[in-house]
């Protein structure tokens, strides 16, 4: 019988099995051949051919084997593997948390992408250091502390120490270890998978100074009580001086003024800072004059602005222009726009603040001729923790802060930027009826 | 200082304030453009006085030893059965704080001023609590 009458023709000559037999049998020299996908109606096949020289004691006597081998559960089972196997790649490779697998010994295997982006070591220049590398003294100690427990098959769970990055970057991380054990119950390998706390400590750190923001507002509210008072009196004495004064030398009258003018400009800075420093203790909105709160506080900080080389621009209505707001907070987002305005311009420049009425809204408008902002970033200029100045100048809040009061006011607050021109805040919000 | 604001002689002004020399700087202010002033320390002092006589006008200081300055227009109120114009004065609150605010529209407190304050303004608002056709008019009663 011949092949050719076994098995499907079509199958016969792609793996030229006839051929293949006929060489085996003349050469007496074993064949395994390649995959074959079959497809009968309905069904797909994997078919591996051997044919084999069969030896009789170590010598061949003309007989041939020929197998053919159903490989299709095997393929996929091995594709099933292999797709696993990627998608726990993917997971570790994606990520956000570093995700580190070392040897019993704690020399380091493998090596996500988070890992490199947070140390700036690549998996490749990493592998084969000792995990505790990274750390500094106290962190060796704590790895050799781990390694051991985990030898011992521990988990250990919410280990805050930090991480030396290359270029010298001190960065907060929990860490968890697990141990990898063999069949056998003996360790294979480490895991280690730490998550970055910088931004948690940034939010902690800004709690801490909200906190500390709420403390100087309590404090500055009995300061000012104990300071109005006598500021009162010295003000009260001013006036009577200056009663008495008439008939007397210009150069007096002089002197009273200056009094009366100080005593005034003290007011106003004890008034400003207390209200810079309440923190709100109500929701409530009340009329409020935006045109005065700009005012204010850009008296509050003009001096430091003009210092930096910056020329203050203000053009407001000369009515006042009334919103419902929280005055505090409304302070607070004028002091954010001026300020960041002022990060902006680091050589100088202009500073425009200006409010009018329009559409049954105030407009208030700060812009400046600073570095502006970048296209690819402007979108996210209001999301907490952002932040284009270097790590550690900025929190990243004050601009989300300020849209969350606006948002809170029932107002709109938009930016439109050049990297050439500047930077140009608008706020809207409802005029109070 | 004499001031024209006061077209009456010898009003009565009860001044409540633990501030000793607020309290010698009103009184000299008051004095001097012709007023009667009685001054107290305390809210309980100050409740004393009132039993004893009857005031044309209180001036408050918002934050007392004893009592705030809103509670203690309460209990004159109360204790007295007088709606006394009340001009309330302080060194920590400001015209648009919510409890100033609430004390003018109930009517509590007739008046508020924030420490310091110039004199003349000062006057104009007593005297307006004390004769206000004659000082919005700026025509001294006969």
């Amino acid at each position: 019988m011949r092949v050719i009458e076994l098995f499907p023709e079509s199958m016969v000559n792609y793996m030229s099995l006839e051929a293949n037999l006929r060489s085996v049998f003349r050469t007496g020299v074993t064949f395994t051949g390649t995959p074959l996908t079959y497809r009968a109606p309905g069904t797909v096949s994997r078919i591996y051919s051997y044919v084999i020289s069969l030896l009789d004691a170590g010598v061949w006597r003309g007989h041939v084997l020929l197998l053919l081998e159903d490989i299709t559960e095997k393929m996929q089972l091995m594709e099933n593997t292999r797709s696993v196997s990627r998608h726990l790649s993917n997971v570790v490779e994606h990520a956000h948390d570093l995700i580190i697998s070392t040897d019993k010994d704690g020399r380091i295997i493998s090596w996500n992408p988070s890992a490199e982006l947070l140390t700036g070591f690549t998996e490749a220049e990493i592998k084969g250091h000792s995990l505790s590398d990274l750390f500094d003294d106290t962190g060796k100690e704590a790895i050799s502390d781990i390694i051991r427990r985990l030898s011992r098959l521990e988990v250990i769970l919410d280990k805050e120490f930090d991480l030396c990055s290359r270029s010298g970057k001190i960065v907060p991380i929990a860490w968890s270890f697990s141990p990898i054990s063999s069949g056998n119950g003996s360790i294979e390998a480490l895991v280690a998978i730490g998550r970055d706390l910088s931004e948690r400590r940034a939010f902690e750190m800004q709690l801490f100074h909200s906190e500390k923001l709420a403390a100087l507002g309590v404090m500055a509210g009995g300061i000012a009580h104990q300071i109005r008072n006598p500021l009162a009196v010295c003000f009260s004495c001013a006036q009577f001086l200056q009663a008495e004064l008439p008939g007397s030398p210009n150069s007096m009258q002089e002197i009273v003024d200056k009094m009366i003018d100080s005593i005034q400009r003290a007011s106003t800075i004890i008034e400003a800072l207390l209200r810079f420093a309440q923190t709100s203790d109500t929701n409530r909105l009340v009329p409020t004059d935006l045109v005065q709160i700009v005012k204010e506080t850009v008296d509050l900080i003009a001096a430091q602005v003009v210092l930096r080389g910056i020329r203050i621009t203000q053009d407001y209505p000369s009515s006042c222009v009334t919103t419902m707001g929280n005055p505090n907070l409304l302070q607070q987002v004028v002091m954010n726009l001026v300020l960041n305005a002022q990060q902006a311009m680091s050589d100088g420049g202009d500073l425009t603040l200006s409010i009018r009425q329009e559409d049954g809204k105030a407009v208030m408008c700060v812009s400046d001729t600073g570095h502006g902002i970048a296209a690819d970033k402007i979108g996210r200029i209001f999301d907490p923790f952002f932040t284009a100045r270097p790590s550690g100048e900025g929190t990243g809040l004050g601009l989300a802060v300020s849209y969350a009061i606006i948002q809170q006011h029932l107002g709109s607050i938009n930016v439109v930027s050049n990297e050439e021109k500047g930077s140009l805040f608008i706020v809207k919000l409802p005029l109070a009826n | 200082m004499q001031n024209n604001l006061s077209p009456h002689d010898k009003e009565s002004i009860l001044v409540v304030d633990d501030d000793a020399d607020m309290c010698w700087s009103l009184e000299r202010l008051l004095r001097s453009n012709s007023f009667d002033v009685t001054t107290a320390d305390c809210g309980r002092a100050a409740l004393e006085h009132l039993k004893a006589t009857p005031f044309d006008l209180i001036i408050l200081d918002a934050r007392l030893p004893d009592i705030d300055g809103l509670d203690l227009a309460q209990q004159i109120l109360q204790k007295t059965g007088v709606a006394y114009p009340i001009v309330l004065i302080s060194g920590y609150l400001y015209p648009n704080d919510r409890v100033v605010q609430e004390g003018l529209q109930s009517g509590l407190i007739t008046d508020f001023v924030s420490k310091p304050f110039f004199h003349d303004a000062f006057l104009e608002i007593v005297c307006n609590k004390l004769h206000p056709i004659s000082c919005l008019e700026g025509i001294p009663e006969a």
